[in-house]
């Protein structure tokens, strides 16, 4: 039941291991920047790996109020902040919020919980237990911007960016609203670490997306939130779209709990999908920003689903972000997105890094060591895979009038 | 003639977990023909809230009486508050305490990350269609029958199970009683899960279901008024949710309660099980209400207010009794 209602991106706020705003951000990815650094919010000296693409000390904002904010909130803080100003008085009031995470708070939850199994439950650090549970950090969101309504958490695992876009695109293509908020954010705890490198996914090198020779994922920290209104309301407004957002699908693959099913069926399906729902055939899209983790399942069954779909399509490029900024989980579908819309604003396609044998499974010469610029970008596909199966697509096109 | 503001009808309603003063109030009588497809499904080493939601999705299903079609055709939303804590505990602690952290069962692991439930229960039933683990705050839980709604309209999915789940760890019972905002509660964990199918437009009543409207968030008690005398509830029976931080409105003609009413107030500083009771609210309201009746399930909380509306069918001759409550 598609509605003939344009939804389009008015603000856009970011803060990765890269940099501490969208536009700083885009500049380093464009630039071949990475935010590999050693992990510190734990004893790392305990793990083989060593690194994540962790936030700098300078993107996290200050305490708020009698309590330090945990770092998730702090961090989502920061890139609302981008995101939401110059919309007036009263502007969040009853504006839907969809927010992904994957684990919330639970940076703090860790600390929390080694201090209990130190020093038993009276001795804990129960102040770490304030900003835990996911809603906390909606709480602070609400708080600091003056949302009437609870954001809705979507915790769909590392897909979980790209659904609440497209629960927020839902919102405003059905009339509920004309404004909405779509976020994500995840800051690297112990507690997923641990469960990555107990997984064998975390690659002690930088992770090289669609490498012969890659070796799993680089654990990532960030971020993101975007504006969504309705194309009248944006013009009402007298705010410039910076990107269309035209398409959106969701597909489960009912395959396994973690893998992906490995012909990438479920990929191409969620792509074609999209491309339906945005009324847009497979020639029209000049890149795919793949979800590209550098793992040996995921990469292997994206390209395979990437040719079966653009295969008659040589122009296509591939980009994938995480190679630079790393796997944020439940932000990389915002982050992705963020990444795209701005793709379509300067006309370029942004570098992957590390990766220099490309798998045979995808053609030669659509992925590129170094930013590309390309004449007539108009469709940007962004794609996003996650545990249970849970598959997710967005289209973002150039904004035209009209 | 006015749009009906119903927009989903529940087939099936189920309880699984802990014994608890809710669970009759998913006793839906739905007059399923046959028992629904089976679902066998291997429920060891699930975390706990995992299985229990599993179970009563299940028997959700069955109660509905839908095939293994219908059911591959449907869409998944759970809720939870806690989350798989039981499992996610258990892994910390032993990521703590190995020696070699990369020796630890990734399987604790993945059975403990937050969208667990909902790839379970999308496995079992082999559906495509989108799935949505969400999480909310507590007394906000109702409002995911807003995106429920949504995710209808928008033609994502036709039909869903929705459940609501909770557990209580040993360590999450601790720290819960000493909770002000549960004086001297029992903390019970469980799951409710529904089938629901959308509804398009007005027409007859089907016996043996329960109509939804979405949840509908209002800035003021004159908006809410407005909004329900615009839907046509006015003369609905009105529940006054106890998740409100506000007094009740002044009475409204053909009202039948008022003040703190409802599930929620009965088992006040009795028992306390998060996402689960709260699904439960809303069949209790369908519960208070006479066959073809209304109710409507008002909230108030930090300045604003939200209403859904209970539409109980009769399908005409086949009436349904109202339940005994039980509280």
């Amino acid at each position: 039941m598609r509605s003939d209602k344009r939804v389009v991106i008015t603000g856009c706020g970011l803060v990765t291991s890269i940099g501490d705003t969208a536009e700083r951000s885009w500049q380093a990815l464009l630039g071949g920047a990475s935010g590999r650094r050693e992990a510190t919010r734990f004893d790392i000296n305990r793990y083989a790996p060593r690194f994540v693409c962790a936030l700098p000390p300078s993107a996290e904002t200050e305490a708020d109020g009698a309590f330090p904010l945990d770092a998730a909130s702090r961090v989502l803080l920061a890139a609302a902040g981008e995101a939401l100003q110059g919309y007036g008085e009263d502007a969040w009031r009853d504006a839907p919020a969809y927010v992904a995470t994957t684990l919330g708070g639970m940076d703090n939850g860790t600390h929390f919980y080694r201090s209990y199994l130190q020093h038993g439950l009276a001795g804990a650090d129960r102040a770490r237990l304030k900003d835990y549970i996911p809603f906390m950090q909606c709480r602070h969101l609400m708080q600091r911007h003056g949302f009437g309504r609870m954001p809705m958490i979507v915790t769909n695992a590392c897909s979980s960016g790209a659904n609440a876009l497209g629960l927020a695109m839902m919102e405003i293509r059905q009339g509920h609203a004309r404004r909405a908020v779509a976020a994500g954010y995840d800051i690297v705890s112990e507690f997923v670490f641990g469960g990555f490198n107990a997984l064998r996914l975390i690659d002690p090198e930088p992770c090289r997306p669609f490498d012969i020779h890659r070796n799993g994922l680089t654990l990532g920290e960030a971020a993101g939130v975007l504006v969504l209104e309705s194309a009248d309301e944006a013009a009402r407004g007298g705010r410039r779209p910076l990107a269309e957002l035209s398409g959106y699908a969701g597909w489960i693959e009912a395959y396994h709990c973690t893998k992906p099913e490995p012909t990438g069926e479920g990929a191409w399906r969620v792509m074609r999908d999209c491309l339906a729902d945005a009324g847009q055939t497979p020639d029209a899209v000049g890149c795919v920003n793949a979800h590209g983790t550098g793992t040996p399942s995921n990469d292997t069954m994206e390209a395979l689903a990437i040719e079966r779909l653009f295969g008659d399509c040589p122009h296509t490029l591939v980009t994938a972000n995480k190679a630079s900024v790393g796997h944020t989980l439940g932000a990389a579908g915002v982050v992705e997105a963020i990444f795209s819309a701005l793709s379509l604003r300067d006309g370029v396609v942004p570098p992957t890094r590390h990766t220099q044998d490309v798998i045979p499974e995808l053609r030669a010469g659509r992925l590129a060591p170094a930013a590309r610029r390309v004449e007539g970008l108009d469709h940007v596909l962004s794609t996003s895979y996650g545990f249970g199966g849970t598959n997710a697509a967005l289209l973002l096109s150039r904004w035209r009038d009209g | 003639m006015a749009e009906s503001p119903f927009v989903m009808r529940i087939r099936g309603a189920a309880w699984n977990g802990e014994p608890c003063a809710w669970a009759d109030r998913f006793d839906t009588p739905a007059p399923a023909a046959a028992r629904g497809v089976e679902l066998a499904y291997n429920t060891r080493r699930l975390d706990e809230m995992v299985a229990y939601a599993l179970a009563a999705s299940f028997e959700a299903i069955a109660r509905a009486g839908w095939d293994r079609a219908t059911l591959e055709a449907a869409g998944v939303v759970g809720l939870s508050h806690n989350g798989p804590c039981i499992y996610s505990e258990e892994f910390y602690r032993q990521l703590c305490e190995e020696e070699n952290p990369a020796l630890v069962s990734p399987t604790l692991f993945v059975e403990s990350v937050l969208n667990v439930a909902c790839t379970h229960l999308t496995l079992a039933m082999k559906t495509h269609r989108p799935a949505f683990a969400l999480n909310t705050d507590l007394a906000h839980s109702h409002e995911v029958f807003h995106t429920l709604a949504l995710l209808f309209e928008s033609g994502q999915m036709a039909r869903a199970v929705y459940f609501a789940c909770d557990e209580f760890s040993t360590l999450g019972r601790a720290l819960f009683a000493a909770c002000p905002e549960f004086p001297g509660e029992q903390f019970v964990g469980g799951a409710g899960a529904l089938a629901l199918e959308a509804v398009h437009g007005s027409g007859p009543d089907e016996a043996g279901g329960l109509l939804l409207t979405r949840w509908h968030s209002v800035a003021s008690f004159d908006a809410l008024q407005g909004t329900l005398d615009a839907a046509g509830l006015a003369d609905a029976v009105r529940i006054w949710s106890p998740w409100s931080d506000a007094p009740p409105p002044p009475a409204w003609p053909g009202s039948a309660a008022e003040g703190v009413s409802g599930l929620g107030a009965a088992l006040q500083q009795r028992e306390q099980g998060f996402a689960s009771m709260r699904l439960a609210e809303v069949l209790d309201a369908a519960a208070q209400t006479p066959p073809g009746g209304t109710a409507v399930l008002v909230q108030a909380l930090r300045g604003r207010l939200g209403w859904l509306a209970i539409k109980k069918e009769t399908g005409g001759a086949d009436a349904v009794p109202n339940q005994e409550q039980g509280v």
